[in-house]
């Protein structure tokens, strides 16, 4: 890679780390500076350690849950020969359509009264395609002639013992935090399931107090919490190379008369989600409700769209600058885009409303494009991962090739590298889209006057709003999004990589 | 050729998102921060839109951050206000902004009555909630409780769910009663509750589920949410509490001006609107709201209003009290 460009790419990536460090560094910060006393007693106080530890048990139960829900259905969709097995593949990715609290909404009157079994289960119903994607990638990555080797020479259980197992570590390791991090900051499902979390406990010291100084600094354990996890989970990625290696199609065991109840478990996991949930909600929607819950949420449903399409460029922007420079040989550290991943919405909010809503900044604050910067700033990693492993395949003699022949850095990039990588970043954009329609937390803390989004709109109308009006809500949310979830379903269907 | 059509086609795609984005529209609008639940709210937002012509851009409060989402927000940006006007569901909260200087006067049409009128200017009061004791009708038998002190006896015990005091209008029902009670009766009463194993619930609408779904006697919440239950026909008993002490918390509306928003005359021109009988009506008849104009209606499906003795409340001794309060219910709550 030329100097130029590389230099430009440079100079894009410490663009996009200031983008979301200075508006962190700035509130934390400077809270610190101001408050510091009151870590002290915070660290002192009996409830934060309580509220803490209720969250990583909420982070390791979701994920544990998850990760039960996930593996049968990842290793029979992936390597049996199950009926109906691409239909069962794509219906797993679909609870990505349902952010947790609308499953929570649509599971509600069938929840266990406990809040500790509630809200973890319902956190795996909704994070569930996470562990599952890690893990069909996983089982996709295993060289085949290995396994058929050790099959042969050792029989199939210390084949799976000794290579399979081994092999899947890493992958499960790397669902399980992911799904922890995310667990562990989820404010919208603890709140409306009467679990004590830290994030709520983060809520009520700022509503009650008005403090936002003092907000921030209560946010502070979590950061810690969620730095220290998050160093771990780099580490750990960087060395196994998840993400790294490309799938194969690995082939596929016969189950025999076993097959038609492993699809039968396929279906029961699949119906308690996404499928109960959505049918719960069809139930209790009525036609007055959906009347006007579809002439309510058209604005809404826009202005969600309208946040993604520029949150999609910015994501589009950041993930092709970041995969260009791994690509020309730079070391550039997944850390950050992972932070900005597992950080609460809210948190990473709070750091950018109090740098931006400033005398004299540029107008960014009370607009649309903070939210859609914020949700770039939280997903780019997709559109990057995407692009990194749609690169990677392409082979440098095309580029040395154009180089001779006289083309520029840009054209080289436009005319040769993203139309040959349009699947991988379509599929990351695809993913980008989802996750940003379902987030909650930073949409609510930035979400600019006028500006509500749909999910947003159904979380305003979870206050007094006939039940049937709140189901046909969610309901047109989970209908935006499923679409959406199927193009996914179907982009990574015949995917060599992990998104 | 292709390069530059290409090239233009992506400048203009990130123009037009970016304008989308961050434009300031040409057409006059009022910034509207409420606290009010938005299916109550929206409805006149639209109404005054179609009648002054001015766009309304709001942002509404969510169910667990009640009361208190928005009023963060408003001092956050105190130095570089986004809002204009402040719908307040409560009186208390606008006193903590007017306090924190994030208000300015305004001016309130002559028909409000005077104990809703800030002798400053800062806030105007009209239609509001009253707090109930709500409990289903069909599981219910006599005697039905007076008050919250019959919570605190053993046979009572566990009955009474009460939402988190740290919110919305049970921290200013939990302060009027410290006000008219004294600290130390008021303090008494709420150890003796928790004694008794109140079950606390994350909002006054968790407070009423929690009665129809069977999980308590009896909720403490405001008449709106009992009001949208009784219209969805639900056996829902209310009573008037403490009409032998206290009396029962009114809770009126509040409106507010932020100072320095953008949209001086529009905001003065919304308010006027809200602080109309046409705008109590609505709010009666759409979420059971008292109206407080003279010649207003009661609101359907509520005992006679008439019968009922209300607290005397003075706003400012109970805004102080909030305050006051915050770390024994900090204590309180065990948050």
């Amino acid at each position: 890679m030329r100097s130029r460009l590389k230099a430009a790419l440079l100079v894009a990536a410490v663009l996009y780390a200031a983008a979301g460090l200075i508006p962190l560094g700035w509130s934390f910060g400077g809270a610190v500076l101001l408050r510091y006393r009151d870590l002290f007693e915070l660290a002192a106080t009996k409830s934060t350690w309580v509220a803490l530890a209720r969250s990583a048990s909420l982070g390791g139960l979701s994920a544990l849950g998850a990760l039960a829900l996930a593996a049968p259905l990842a290793f029979l969709t992936g390597r049996t020969a199950i009926p109906a097995r691409g239909a069962l593949s794509a219906a797993a990715l679909m609870p990505l359509a349902l952010p947790a609290y609308v499953v929570a909404l649509g599971l509600g009157p069938w929840l266990p009264s406990s809040p500790w079994v509630a809200a973890p289960l319902v956190m795996a119903l909704s994070l569930y395609p996470i562990p599952y994607l890690f893990l069909r990638a996983g089982l996709a990555s295993l060289d085949p002639s290995l396994e058929e080797a050790g099959l042969l020479a050792r029989g199939l259980w210390p084949t799976v013992r000794h290579l399979t197992w081994p092999h899947l570590v890493p992958w499960t390791a790397a669902a399980l935090a992911l799904v922890f991090l995310l667990g562990l900051g989820e404010l919208g499902v603890p709140t409306l399931l009467g679990f004590r979390a830290y994030s709520g406990l983060i809520l009520i010291r700022f509503a009650a107090t008005y403090d936002a100084a003092g907000a921030t600094i209560a946010a502070l354990p979590l950061l810690l919490f969620v730095l220290a996890l998050f160093g771990i989970e780099a580490r750990w990625l960087r060395k196994s190379g998840v993400f790294a290696g490309r799938l194969r199609n690995p082939r596929l065991l016969d189950l025999g008369r076993a097959r038609i109840p492993a699809a039968a478990l396929c279906l029961s996991i699949l119906a308690a989600s996404p499928a109960l949930p959505v049918v719960a909600m069809a139930v209790r929607a009525d036609r007055v409700g959906f009347e006007r819950a579809l002439a309510t949420a058209g604005r809404p449903a826009a202005n969600g769209f309208l946040v993604a399409a520029i949150g999609v460029v910015l994501a589009l922007v950041i993930g092709l600058v970041l995969a260009l420079l791994t690509r020309g040989g730079a070391r550039v550290h997944r850390g950050l885009p992972l932070l900005y991943f597992v950080l609460p919405g809210a948190v990473v909010g709070i750091g950018l409303i109090g740098f931006w809503n400033q005398p004299g900044l540029p107008p960014l604050y009370g607009s649309a494009g903070l939210l859609a910067l914020a949700l770039a700033l939280r997903y780019a990693i997709l559109v990057e991962l995407a692009a990194e492993a749609g690169l990677r395949d392409l082979p440098s003699s095309q580029e040395e090739a154009a180089r001779l022949a006289g083309r520029s850095e840009l054209a080289i990039l436009r005319r040769i590298l993203v139309p040959q990588i349009r699947r991988p970043l379509l599929l990351g954009v695809t993913a980008f889209v989802l996750l940003a329609l379902r987030d909650l937390d930073t949409v609510v803390t930035l979400y600019p006057p006028g500006g509500e989004t749909l999910l947003v709109r159904l979380y305003t109308a979870l206050a007094n709003s006939p039940q049937g009006f709140q189901s046909s809500l969610a309901l047109l949310q989970v209908g935006l999004a499923l679409p959406i979830a199927a193009a996914l379903a179907v982009l990574s269907r015949k995917s060599p990589w992990l998104l | 050729m292709g390069t530059v059509t290409s090239r233009r086609r992506l400048v203009g795609v990130l123009s037009v998102l970016l304008l989308a984005a961050s434009c300031t529209p040409t057409r006059r609008e009022v910034v509207v921060y409420t606290s009010v639940d938005q299916v109550f709210s929206e409805p006149v937002l639209r109404e005054f839109e179609q009648a002054s012509g001015i766009r309304v851009r709001a942002v509404y409060d969510t169910e667990e951050a009640k009361s208190t989402g928005v009023v963060n927000r408003l001092i956050a940006e105190s130095e570089n206000p986004q809002a204009d006007v402040f719908w307040s569901g409560d009186v208390f909260r606008v006193l903590v902004l007017k306090r924190k200087g994030v208000l300015t006067p305004h001016q309130a049409p002559p028909g409000v009555p005077s104990r809703l009128r800030d002798p400053e200017g800062f806030w105007t009061g009209f239609s509001g909630r009253a707090r109930v004791l709500v409990f289903d009708r069909d599981r219910t038998r006599e005697p039905l409780p007076r008050g919250l002190g019959d919570f605190t006896a053993p046979d009572r015990r566990g009955e009474l769910a009460l939402a988190n005091p740290l919110f919305g209008t049970t921290t200013v029902h939990v302060a009027a009663l410290f006000v008219a009670l004294g600290e130390e009766a008021g303090a008494k009463l709420f150890d003796a509750l928790r004694e008794n194993g109140v079950r606390l619930v994350a909002s006054n609408s968790e407070s009423l589920k929690s009665v129809l779904g069977g999980q308590s006697s009896f909720g403490l919440t405001d008449t709106d949410d009992a009001f949208v239950a009784l219209q969805d026909g639900r056996p829902l008993g209310l009573l008037f509490p403490d009409q032998d002490g206290p009396g029962t918390l009114f809770v009126p509306n509040a409106l507010a001006r932020i100072a320095k928003g953008p949209n001086p005359s529009e905001a003065q021109r919304l308010i006027d609107y809200l602080l109309t009988p046409e705008v109590e009506e609505s709010l009666r008849q759409s979420a059971g709201q008292i109206p407080t104009l003279p010649g207003g209606k009661e609101p359907e499906g509520f005992p006679p209003l008439s019968g009922i003795r209300f607290m005397d409340v003075d706003y400012a001794s109970v805004a102080r009290m909030v305050e006051e309060i915050r770390p024994y219910l900090q204590r309180w709550t065990g948050m």
